[in-house]
């Protein structure tokens, strides 16, 4: 009896507990609420502070990029707060969420910051990601505005609050290929990772290299995965000049590293997704991805007026050099506050609807978006937009 | 379709398999003894793949030591994974597993997926996110040319140690008094408690040995793939358990020939074109017809009581099983009720099914002998092979005909 008691006892305090870390966790972050200041002089000027949300991945196999937006976020805070509408100074405060880059995890994080009542979010980092939570800031009037969701068709899916300020993967994909054709790849294989970007980078790249008369193998990997032996044993029998990984850094390195080690001689190439200077360690050493090619979904640095000065004070504020989309991230930012400002409003649908006649000036220089939500490239824009890459000693080099 | 290709295809198959087949043995060997699945068990394997290269990038071995003393820290990373994953091992025993033993089998199955979700996370908390890279230096890079198929000194090793270890296993099981100790408890743990056996430590100890192939799997892994991550040991962990079900849960020789199917599944399947995959049908068909014209009518006629055995009976049942579907037809239409002959003329329809299947699975896939399945199929094929496997043979290919409630 006094047994089964202390058990019933035992099990009550622990499913109690169990049901306070859970609120906990879901609860966090909701203490600071919306701080309204008057100012002590009794004057008209108030000060309000504004969330904007952060939706990126600073865990997983995408940290690296997660790290770059979420500072290029917060140097983009510390700029642009201050911003004046109607009297009212406006402060920013940045809510970062995580969504592991995973995609099943990135609706969950919508929801969260949904919650926080954020008046519009930056994000997601990948288009997978993106596109899983986009539906939520759609229903919730908030504008998603991506600096790095580079899927082609997202901007297409009918979301009228995306807005992205990145470049579309047709263009990068349609780079990728011409670059292969013009090294005088005659036979080449396109391996994806079945995501939402690699998948539409693959098929986007086998249109170019199709129009350029080139012999295409498609393989197909598995995100996550570490063993691609029947692909690479699929890939030296079919004996390319070049192959072209269209998903993230870490399947490729480990399938450079498997392609080197089984003696495939080829040309390795990747996209956005593959800049990253953890590529070597990944592939086992930087000796196994020497002289891999990559493009990239925005501007070439040259050709941003504002990045120099950026990339400084990316490296005052964090010690590290700019890493990938934090220019874009930063100028998601920029493009949010100078909607508000245009509106002269902070409410979800205004600023949706000023985003596309914004004309801001930023990093990568004048700034607007067309009536899909894209970047409005002036003259349209070419594949010679795409900047170039290439992998020596254990870092990207530009090249151009 | 070259010959350099299938062998390619084959080595890589087999480093696979018997890297399975090294994390497959810890979990048959825990259900043989407890009935129970240790879900935990892919994570204590990239627990030891972590600690090895931990101690690797503590070391400080680089490209300039000396090739002794890169042997030595090769040992001392090797002991020191093997002896803290051991004690992990012998951790989640003691704390998850023994506490809940006298439970119903759905609890401490809770208990294990709770294990291996915890052990993920402290991976996350302790060594991060990002994934562990093995120090280059320490991996033998070189390798041998055999038919223009690179089969790299790493290759050999993994399928050598792995051998050699799976040798090492067997002789512990059959061999010695801890082994017979394991057995019996597998058996009958009451009765073998009653005989004097501490199977507590019975189990400790299987455990342990199963701890210790793991980890030593986590280190060939992470040194074949450079590098590891917390939730490598998942996928790994999943794929090594179909592995033990598929070669029959419990039995040790069943987890290693499922490892290889399953290895080699994942290379042919999406590697081979239909041409030279048709020819397993063909394979398979034999050992189907096989078991249809002489296995199960010879099993049948056994069965039948010497006061019943005529040579008209036994002429009856064997006809049921020969390749004409149109007399196991007849048999289940007509008259005759003989219990016998109406289980073997179902038993008979059924291994026809099969071959059947199998027949027209060679002919088509000799129709389009060029095409080849593209290789975002891989999973689907592998996982397929498995599912129609053990459709034929619930038990696992070397598993025991036992039917258990799991």
């Amino acid at each position: 009896m006094w047994q089964g008691n202390t058990r019933k006892i035992l099990a009550l305090v622990l499913a109690l507990s169990l049901a306070i870390s859970m609120f906990g966790l879901v609860g966090c972050g909701d203490d600071d609420a919306d701080s309204e200041e008057t100012d002590s002089t009794g004057t008209e000027s108030t000060m309000e502070t504004i969330k904007i949300g952060v939706h990126t991945s600073l865990t997983g196999g995408l940290a690296d990029y997660g790290f770059a937006a979420a500072e290029g976020l917060k140097l983009a805070a510390e700029d642009f707060s201050g911003f004046e509408i109607d009297g009212v100074t406006y402060e920013i405060e940045l809510i970062i969420k995580d969504d592991k880059g995973e995609p099943a995890e990135s609706p969950v994080v919508a929801q969260q910051l949904v919650d926080e009542g954020v008046v519009a979010v930056i994000g997601a980092l990948t288009s997978g990601n993106t596109n899983a939570a986009a539906p939520i800031y759609q229903t919730a009037g908030i504008p998603l505005v991506s600096g790095s969701a580079t899927r082609p068709d997202l901007t297409e899916l009918g979301f009228e609050n995306f807005f992205r300020t990145c470049l579309r993967d047709d263009l990068q994909g349609q780079a990728i290929g011409e670059w292969a054709i013009e090294l005088g790849s005659e036979k080449v294989v396109v391996m994806d990772d079945r995501g939402d970007y690699s998948v539409a980078l693959g098929d986007e790249v086998i249109k170019a290299l199709e129009a350029g008369g080139a012999e295409v193998l498609r393989q197909e990997g598995q995100e996550g995965d570490v063993d691609f032996s029947a692909q690479v044993n699929n890939i030296k029998a079919f004996a390319p000049d070049a192959v072209i990984f269209t998903g993230y850094h870490r399947e490729a390195g480990l399938l450079f590293k498997q392609l080197t080690e089984a003696g495939v001689e080829a040309q390795f190439m990747g996209g956005d997704g593959i800049k990253s200077n953890d590529i070597g360690d990944e592939a086992g050493g930087a000796a196994n991805v020497e002289g891999t090619l990559s493009t990239f979904g925005g501007f070439a640095q040259e050709n941003m007026p504002g990045y120099t000065a950026f990339a400084d004070a990316f490296m005052e504020a964090t010690g590290k050099d700019a890493g990938p989309y934090a220019e874009n991230n930063y100028d998601a930012l920029g493009a949010v506050v100078a909607a508000m400002e245009l509106a002269g409003s902070t409410d979800g649908a205004d600023i949706i609807s000023s985003l596309s006649e914004i004309n801001y000036d930023g990093v990568q220089g004048a700034l607007t978006f067309d009536s899909m939500g894209d970047v409005a490239v002036p003259g349209g824009g070419g594949t010679e937009l795409i900047p170039r890459f290439e992998y020596k000693s254990g870092v990207w080099e530009f090249m151009n | 379709m070259t010959f350099e290709h299938v062998l390619g295809l084959t080595v890589s198959g087999l480093t696979v398999g018997m890297i399975y087949a090294l994390i497959a043995l810890g979990y048959t060997m825990v259900y043989g003894v407890l009935q129970l699945i240790n879900f935990a068990h892919g994570e204590v394997f990239t627990v030891g793949g972590y600690i090895a290269a931990t101690t690797l990038i503590y070391s400080g071995v680089d490209a300039s030591t000396p090739l002794m003393a890169k042997i030595g820290y090769f040992a001392l990373a090797l002991i020191i994974s093997i002896v803290l994953t051991s004690f992990l091992g012998w951790l989640i025993e003691r704390i998850a597993y023994r506490p809940l033993r006298k439970q119903s089998r759905i609890t401490a199955l809770l208990s294990a997926i709770g294990m291996s979700i915890v052990l993920q996370n402290l991976l996350v908390i302790i060594f991060g996110p990002e994934p562990v890279i093995m120090p280059t230096a320490i991996v033998p890079t070189g390798f041998v040319e055999v038919m223009g198929v690179r089969i790299r000194y790493l290759q050999i090793i993994i399928i050598g140690t792995s051998l050699l270890l799976m040798g090492i296993l067997a002789w512990i099981v059959k061999g010695t008094r801890m082994g017979k100790a394991m057995r019996a408890t597998s058996q009958d743990m009451e009765a073998a408690e009653m005989m004097g056996i501490e199977t507590n430590l019975t189990i400790s100890f299987t455990f342990i040995v199963g701890s210790a192939l793991a980890s030593i799997g986590g280190f060939l892994v992470a040194m074949y793939y450079g590098s590891l991550q917390y939730d490598t040991g998942f996928l790994y962990g999943l794929k090594a358990f179909t592995a033990a079900v598929l070669g029959g849960i419990g039995n040790i020789y069943g987890a290693v020939v499922g490892s290889l199917i399953l290895g080699l599944a994942e290379n042919w399947g999406v590697g081979l074109s239909l041409g030279l995959l048709a020819w397993l049908f063909v394979f398979g068909l034999v050992i189907g017809l096989y078991i249809q014209v002489v296995r199960a009518p010879g099993q049948r006629v056994g069965h039948i009581a010497d006061e019943f055995r005529t040579p008209e009976y036994e002429r009856l049942v064997r006809r049921q099983y020969q390749f004409t579907p149109v007399v196991a037809v007849k048999t289940l239409l007509s008259e005759r009720t003989d219990a016998l002959v109406h289980l073997s003329a179902k038993h008979a329809m059924r291994l026809m099914a099969g071959n059947i299947m199998l027949a027209a699975f060679a002919i088509v896939f000799f129709m389009n002998s060029e095409v080849q399945f593209a290789s975002k199929w891989q999973h689907v094929i592998s996982f397929g092979v498995l599912m129609a496997i053990l459709m034929f043979r619930p038990s696992g290919i070397l598993g025991d005909n036992i039917q258990e409630k799991v």
